[in-house]
């Protein structure tokens, strides 16, 4: 057995592990509700993984060296196939009728935090409920950090698997090892959601809902649980601390982090931070003026508050509609959907092309044209107050521009399932891990994407999957090289 | 400086004077006096500064060269004004009464965009209809290079001036002096021009509308003088004449030159013609099969529409003989991925050229290698050559100006009244790439009429960015440009 495979074999089987634990919560919540066919499937699934990861990691024995790139690409891809089938399983074995094309979507779904259902999600079982909400906050802070957290030689190969793991280019440092950040993260990320379902339950929700709303919220994978007319008869306070907590599900966890160690000093260049605050602002400025200028009779303040809370919706690329925002006026709605390109912050739980790209991507446009006005100036772009190497705007360009080559593209063979503009709005609202456009979508019913053919769905989950690993580690399965062994080096 | 930035706008005045002369003869031709009277008046207010300025600046050889940044200045205004001035014959015939829409004609016609305002073609004059094909004609070779094609020097740097207008990323020199370059870009021009004229009469057309079916086929523009366009001759040896025509219009010209001193395989393996080919090849057959599983009928006329469509689309001249707002999804999704992409560099057509499109794919294997690799040293290369930091830098930058210029052009857009996506998406992807007709209300049987004059308005600058390429037309909007010793900061 070669090292590479020794390498993810541990990795997998800690993420087994994992996944075995965290199945037994809708087990035991099938059990309350005495679904018990349900319970038992989710039992057997979770003892299976848990001990086959415990044999295999009892079996090899990893030494923690180092490995290549490439390896760590291809432990990152069996590791999210192999769970994204296992979730799977407990949705197809339901005994709800489910075809397995649809339970491969929802379990994709689930792990992408994209909220988008091909099955009626609110009249599913408890248990299964309970199951994606959990798979929605495992996605959430993806399972490798999950794993990498808990496992035994993690500190010798976490950064380059989290590298390729945490969305987005990751820019603000932060001021911390890189053991303890990963403690830290996890850390944040449990206590944002336990003072989410402090607060929910202090708002009266109820105590189910509570707990769903805080897992699926907090991973910005929209409010699938609920029936879309429930989500809008939601009462004032609870609808304002969904909007709060989605927020802070989609900045740079690096914020809080640096907030956790009292370095306030830093935040005062936290560019992605001061983008994301000043770009909701002015949209629910410009939505707000624009929903009173069409006169729809309703105070001020209320409008105001609607559209913010609809605006951090979308643009966390949480995607759930918490106020009647398909009327409003065309202009709003399409400021809205482009901004849904832009998505969340880097490292965060959120979507899309990420702040921290375009704001490269603003001062690219202004750095090129001052360089036809001046050709032989040698001052470079600056982020967050420091000089950036031209290849790692180079990239990002590169990366912005290979988002826009696969949102079209999507677009275009979802076009064979649909009309175009539905196609568009699809296309976006999978790769920005959204799950609904703003403009709506044609052939939706009751929020589920029923209407589309086997073909069509597999190619949206493809469209998650790539959305949400970046693109790029689904690119190197096409590559070559990826597939042929490591030439040996001097080294 | 500025003396020489008033001197080239007297040569170029005088330029756009002469070449009203056209028009005008057609007008007294066909007796239509009314616009023969409005000629006159606007080549007497192009000539008259013309002529001032020419009196006035007898003895100012030795000036200080021009920099860059009045490059950039000279070619954008001259733009502009060429749009303003050919707008007049169309105002005081009183054929467009509006003045925006005037000059988002004229813009659409310069640019070689083709997207129109007016609902009803046929009921124009014919001097006007050719004066508009002739702007396109103009227009699509550059009215710039024509200035230092065929007019004396007059210090500025000729090749500077040119790239500021050329369409893609580098300007090719075949001959010592970019001069001769330009002379031989515009006399291959003409010569195709011609033969596509010749080629269309013994197809059944009249001169005049073998004249401006040339001009505008030539240029890739797309103005016809029939509302139903080229379906109007219900021939496909037209159609396929055209189709032809269209091709060769978005081949990077430098290549014929290539062909003719080093053969023909020396042409084909350009790698962006081989793409430009691949696509026109793929994207045809895929079209055809998704129209003969929706019900199209007949296999030589459904390839014929296929074929016409996809390179009226991908040269960005924006033709039609078909409906294909009618089309299936699918088909209208492969139409709307070629209006982004556009043909060749150095050709006559719009988009991000196909030349940025093989790099950005070169550089997306690069960087698949880099992240596969820790340690990998990989050079992008075009044709065998490796293309330096800079250029990459360069071509990503274009990009990203390009999806923001769609971008900020969407909102601006939305204000105009449609109150559709895909017709404000595509009216302003058609605009930017200079292509013509979109989708939705926009389509090949539509026109923008509907638009606000706000809307008009934008979408006419954006065809005259588009066409200089953006940043040339952008710069003018950049504090950098008008501070000149302002530092830079972020």
């Amino acid at each position: 057995m070669t090292k590479e495979i020794r390498f993810t074999l541990n990795i997998l089987s800690t993420a087994l592990k994992v996944f075995g634990v965290m199945l037994m919560p809708s087990v035991l919540l099938s059990l309350r509700y005495s679904a018990y066919p349900c319970a038992t499937t989710m039992f057997i699934l979770g003892i299976c993984t848990a001990t086959s990861g415990l044999i295999i990691s009892r079996l090899i024995h990893n030494d923690g060296t180092q490995v290549s790139s490439r390896v760590y690409f291809s432990t990152m891809l069996v590791t999210w196939f192999t769970l994204i089938l296992l979730s799977a399983i407990p949705f197809y074995l339901s005994g709800q009728g489910y075809r397995f094309v649809d339970t491969l979507f929802e379990a994709t779904a689930a792990w992408t935090t994209t909220g988008a259902s091909v099955i009626k999600m609110y009249d599913l079982p408890v248990g299964l409920l309970l199951w994606r909400s959990t798979l929605n906050w495992m996605g959430g802070i993806g399972m490798l950090i999950l794993t990498l957290t808990i496992l035994r030689t993690w500190q010798f190969v976490g950064r380059p698997l989290m590298k390729l793991e945490v969305p987005g280019p990751g820019f603000i440092k932060s001021e911390t090892t890189f053991r303890k950040g990963f403690r830290l993260v996890l850390l944040i990320y449990c206590l944002l959601t336990l003072m989410q379902y402090a607060a929910l339950r202090l708002a009266g929700m109820p105590r189910l809902s509570a707990l769903l709303t805080s897992m699926s919220n907090l991973s910005t994978s929209g409010l699938q649980h609920m029936h879309p007319e429930v989500v809008i008869g939601l009462s004032t306070p609870i609808k304002a601390i969904i909007t709060l907590f989605a927020f802070f599900g989609s900045i740079n966890t690096s914020t809080f982090i640096l907030l956790m160690m009292r370095k306030w000093y830093i935040l005062r260049n936290a560019s992605e931070l001061k983008f994301r605050v000043c770009e909701i602002l002015l949209t629910t400025l410009m939505i707000t003026i624009a929903l009173l200028w069409t006169g729809r009779g309703l105070p001020v303040l209320q409008t105001l508050g609607n559209s913010l809370m609809q605006v951090v919706s979308f643009t966390s690329t949480a995607g759930y509609r918490i106020s009647d925002s398909s009327a409003w006026p065309y202009v709003c709605k399409m400021l809205l959907f482009l901004e849904v390109f832009i998505g969340a912050s880097a490292v965060s739980t959120g979507g899309g092309i990420k702040s921290a790209r375009a704001i490269l991507a603003i001062k690219t446009i202004s750095y090129s044209l001052y360089r036809h006005i001046h050709p032989r100036s040698i001052r470079s772009i600056t982020y967050a107050g420091k000089p950036i190497k031209p290849i790692v705007v180079l990239r990002a360009n590169l990366y912005i521009t290979l988002f826009f080559i696969v949102f079209i593209f999507g677009a275009l063979f979802l076009s064979l399932d649909t009309n175009v503009p539905s196609a568009l709005g699809l296309s976006q609202a999978m790769i920005t891990n959204t799950g609904t456009s703003v403009f709506g979508i044609s052939g939706l019913h009751e929020g589920t994407l029923t209407g589309f053919s086997d073909g069509g769905k597999l190619l949206m989950t493809l469209l998650m999957l790539l959305g949400r690993l970046e693109i790029f580690p689904i690119l190197v399965l096409f590559s070559r090289s990826f597939w042929r062994k490591d030439q040996k080096t001097g080294e | 400086m500025g003396k020489r930035v008033i001197g080239f706008f007297g040569i170029f005045l005088r330029l756009i004077g002469f070449s009203m002369l056209l028009p005008l003869v057609t007008a007294l031709a066909y007796r239509e006096y009314s616009s023969a009277r409005a000629f006159v008046v606007a080549i007497v207010i192009s000539l008259t500064p013309s002529i001032l300025i020419v009196l006035s600046q007898k003895h100012s050889v030795n000036e200080a060269p021009l920099k860059m940044r009045d490059s950039y200045f000279i070619v954008a205004m001259a733009w502009i004004m060429a749009s303003l001035l050919s707008a007049i014959p169309f105002l005081l015939v009183g054929s467009i009464a509006n003045p925006i829409e005037a000059f988002f004609e004229m813009c659409s016609g310069y640019s070689t965009t083709g997207s129109t305002i007016l609902t009803s073609v046929e009921e124009l004059p014919r001097s006007l209809l050719l004066w508009r094909s002739e702007t396109q004609w103009l227009g699509g070779m550059g009215i710039i290079v024509l200035v230092v094609a065929f007019l004396p020097d007059f210090g500025i740097k000729a090749r500077t001036v040119a790239s500021a207008e050329t369409p893609g990323p580098t300007v090719t020199k075949l001959t010592s002096r970019f001069t001769g370059t330009a002379q031989r870009l515009y006399l291959l021009y003409l010569a195709f021009t011609l033969t596509l004229m010749t080629l269309l009469m013994f197809g059944g057309m009249s001169l005049y509308d073998a004249l401006n079916h040339a001009f505008t086929t030539m240029a890739t523009g797309g103005f016809s003088t029939y509302n139903d366009s080229i379906a109007h001759f219900h021939s496909p040896y037209i159609t396929w004449v055209i189709t032809v025509f269209m091709i060769i219009a978005g081949t990077n010209f430098n290549l014929f030159f290539d062909a003719a001193i080093s053969g023909l395989r020396k042409m084909l393996a350009d790698q962006e013609l081989q793409l430009y080919l691949f696509l026109l090849g793929t994207v045809t057959a895929l079209v055809t099969v998704n129209l003969l599983q929706h019900g199209e009928h007949g296999l030589f006329d459904t390839v014929t529409d296929a074929a016409f469509q996809v390179v009226t689309i991908i040269t960005t001249t924006g033709f039609a003989t078909a409906d294909f707002d009618l089309w299936p999804a699918f088909s209208k999704m492969l139409l709307v991925l070629l209006m982004i992409t556009g043909a060749c560099s150095s050709s006559t057509a719009g988009g991000v050229k196909l030349v940025r499109v093989v790099t950005i794919f070169k550089m997306l294997r690069r960087e698949v290698r880099m992240r596969l690799h820790d340690n990998i040293v990989d050079d992008v290369k075009l044709n065998h050559e490796k293309l330096g930091g800079e250029t990459l830098t360069y071509i990503g930058s274009f990009v990203i100006v390009y999806i923001s210029t769609l971008v900020v052009g969407i909102v601006l857009v939305s204000f105009g009244g449609s109150g559709d996506f895909v017709t404000d998406f595509t009216a302003v992807l058609t605009c930017i790439s200079n292509v013509g007709p979109g989708l939705a209300k926009v389509g090949p049987t539509q026109n923008f009429h509907f638009y606000n004059d706000f809307a008009k308005f934008v979408l006419a600058l954006i065809m005259v960015a588009g066409r200089l390429e953006l940043t040339t037309f952008l710069i003018l909007f950049s504090r950098h440009y008008w501070n000149p010793h302002k530092t830079y900061k972020h």
